[in-house]
């Protein structure tokens, strides 16, 4: 995966959020975490139907209504 | 206690309720069967961090007072319960399975214990669990690891360790756990009991330690499924103090069992691909003996195609929610106290630093998407899914004894690589035992449905339940305390 987010700038992020606990072996893991987590919603966008804009109108509708939507109410 | 009076623990809650209802047994009984066992089982399993000895006895005498007296009584009445150690109850502090001093006494009661308690359920201890929920081995730092009750060599899994191991050696009839990526699943899987995790909004986690509230959900472990029918019945429901609750009726999930055969042309899902991908040979079998007997139950089989492009991120996804709202919640405390925090939770308490504000907020907005992609291409073909809960068997406390080193996320990874994605498509799991694996260790084949199918699912775990015996048997104590 083509990293983005290094070490290093983990450490100033985690710095600028008064974490001044974390080295580098840590940063690099946290790295690792951001990176994969960017990708996946990457991966998620570009092949779900609806992307952008398109989703920015769902969130009023809060997630447990949207599952009560989709249940079909027989045991 | 003679043997037989002991033995009362290993009845079912059903039963033990029945019982007490009819002035068979007291309440009394019950909870001193447990508090014997409780006693042998401690030193193997270390599955509580507290036992509520003497107050559970007071509550069983003041139990059969009101048996005596005549008044109604809840369904639960006089069972003992024991439940993770982060379910608030008033004037007593959690551990949260930590080091660190993170509470006061409680100044609220979880909503699910007064529920229990309202159904007349006892509670007979906390229970051990990850630190902070935070980890799917059920290593723990401060109280020391729950040992998996059929082979103490093995985690009992997590992050309800305690829960598994308890209910199933057991010591007490069900179990509150919780369920962010598997943690009730898994460790129900290890263990041979059943363990929900229900849909997204049908219980409430007020008083609930949080985790990540975006994927946090409520789960029950009990050892069969009328047991766990009864205890979701006494909890589920909206609850003003938490919003994220579902307002629509909660079904009488007791009458999933009117009919005992499998409902009419059931469809059983079997996905190929992702979530079978990295089976190991004898959980297979376990999964195909499984399905071989739920279709002698008449069940038809679909091989079904989840949408394989989004699949494989589902867990990542997840991961999103918890590691951004895990660490917005640990932030502060880590900032100043990152010593009481052991290495490898301090590093996943941290994991959410970098993740950027808009991917967290992409995840969330892809949520319904997702979901209602999932449902639509999936229960188009089938009524429920049927996979494995945990593809491998439980691996030992040694082999998972990993600290924070980078073989730490490959196995957190491929633990909750077939439970995580559901936390984040909020869909009910059913963890259901269907035999061991070649270390001598319970497996488990997991049910998913439509939201708010959990009736369904029990019912099939049920009609499952009177062609196996799985969920019958129990692990013997070990004649030695483990000290690998």
């Amino acid at each position: 995966m083509n990293s983005g987010i290094d070490a290093d700038v983990v450490l100033a992020l985690a710095r600028a959020q008064g974490h001044d606990w974390l080295d580098s072996e840590v940063a690099s893991r946290i790295a690792a975490a951001a990176n994969a987590a960017a990708h996946a919603v990457n991966a998620a966008l570009t092949t779900s139907a609806q992307c952008g804009f398109e989703l920015a109108g769902v969130p009023d509708l809060s997630f447990t209504h949207v599952l009560e939507s989709l249940a079909d109410g027989q045991p | 206690m003679s043997s037989s009076a002991s033995s009362i623990a290993e009845w079912t809650l059903a039963e033990t309720a029945a019982a007490i209802a009819a002035r068979r047994i007291s309440s009394r009984d019950a909870v001193s069967a447990c508090l014997d066992r409780i006693e042998r089982w401690q030193p193997h399993v270390n599955s509580f961090v507290e036992v509520f000895a003497e107050q559970a006895l007071v509550a069983a005498d003041a139990a059969d007072q009101r048996v005596a007296s005549g008044a109604g009584l809840g369904a639960l009445h006089g069972v003992p319960l024991a439940h993770k150690d982060m379910y608030l109850r008033s004037g007593r502090r959690s551990s949260f399975g930590s080091h660190a001093d993170m509470t006061s006494p409680a100044t609220t009661t979880a909503t699910l214990l007064t529920r229990l308690d309202a159904a007349g359920a006892l509670e007979i201890g906390s229970l051990n669990m990850s630190e902070f929920a935070l980890g799917p081995t059920g290593h723990n730092e401060r109280f020391g690891p729950c040992r998996n009750p059929w082979q103490t060599a093995h985690v009992a899994c997590g992050s309800s360790s305690g829960g598994g191991a308890t209910v199933a050696a057991r010591l007490a009839y069900g179990s509150l756990g919780s369920d962010t990526g598997g943690s009730v699943r898994l460790p129900a899987s290890v263990t041979g009991v059943l363990g929900l995790k229900p849909t997204y909004g049908l219980l409430s986690g007020h008083g609930m330690m949080p985790l990540s509230g975006s994927a946090d959900t409520p789960g029950i472990f009990a050892r069969t499924a009328v047991d766990l029918a009864l205890l979701l019945a006494a909890v589920a429901g909206h609850d003003p103090n938490d919003q994220r609750t579902a307002e629509r009726a909660v079904p009488e999930y007791g009458r999933a069992f009117d009919v005992p055969e499998l409902p009419r042309g059931l469809r059983i899902g079997v996905p190929r691909g992702f979530f079978l991908e990295q089976v190991s040979a004898d959980v297979q079998r376990a999964l195909d003996a499984s399905l071989r007997a739920l279709v002698a139950l008449g069940a038809e089989l679909v091989e079904v195609t989840v949408p394989e492009s989004v699949v494989a991120h589902y867990t990542e996804l997840s991961r999103v929610l918890v590691y951004a709202e895990a660490t917005a919640l640990h932030g502060p405390r880590l900032q100043r106290r990152w010593r009481e925090y052991s290495p490898q939770v301090r590093v996943r308490a941290a994991s959410g630093l970098a993740i950027p504000a808009p991917v967290h907020q992409q995840a969330l907005q892809l949520r319904p998407t997702l979901l209602r992609e999932f449902v639509a291409t999936v229960f188009a073909h089938c009524d429920v899914l049927h996979l494995p809960t945990l593809a491998i068997p439980a691996p030992t406390i040694a082999e998972t004894d990993v600290g924070a080193a980078t073989v730490m996320w490959e196995k957190i990874a491929m633990m909750v690589r077939c439970t995580a994605p559901f936390n984040y498509l909020g869909l009910p799991g059913l963890a259901v035992p269907c035999g061991f694996t070649d270390n001598d260790v319970p497996t488990s084949f997991q049910l998913v449905g439509r939201p708010f199918s959990e009736a369904q699912l029990l019912r099939i775990a049920h009609a499952y339940e009177q062609v196996s015996d799985w969920t019958r048997r129990v692990p013997s104590l070990p004649s030695t305390v483990s000290d690998g």
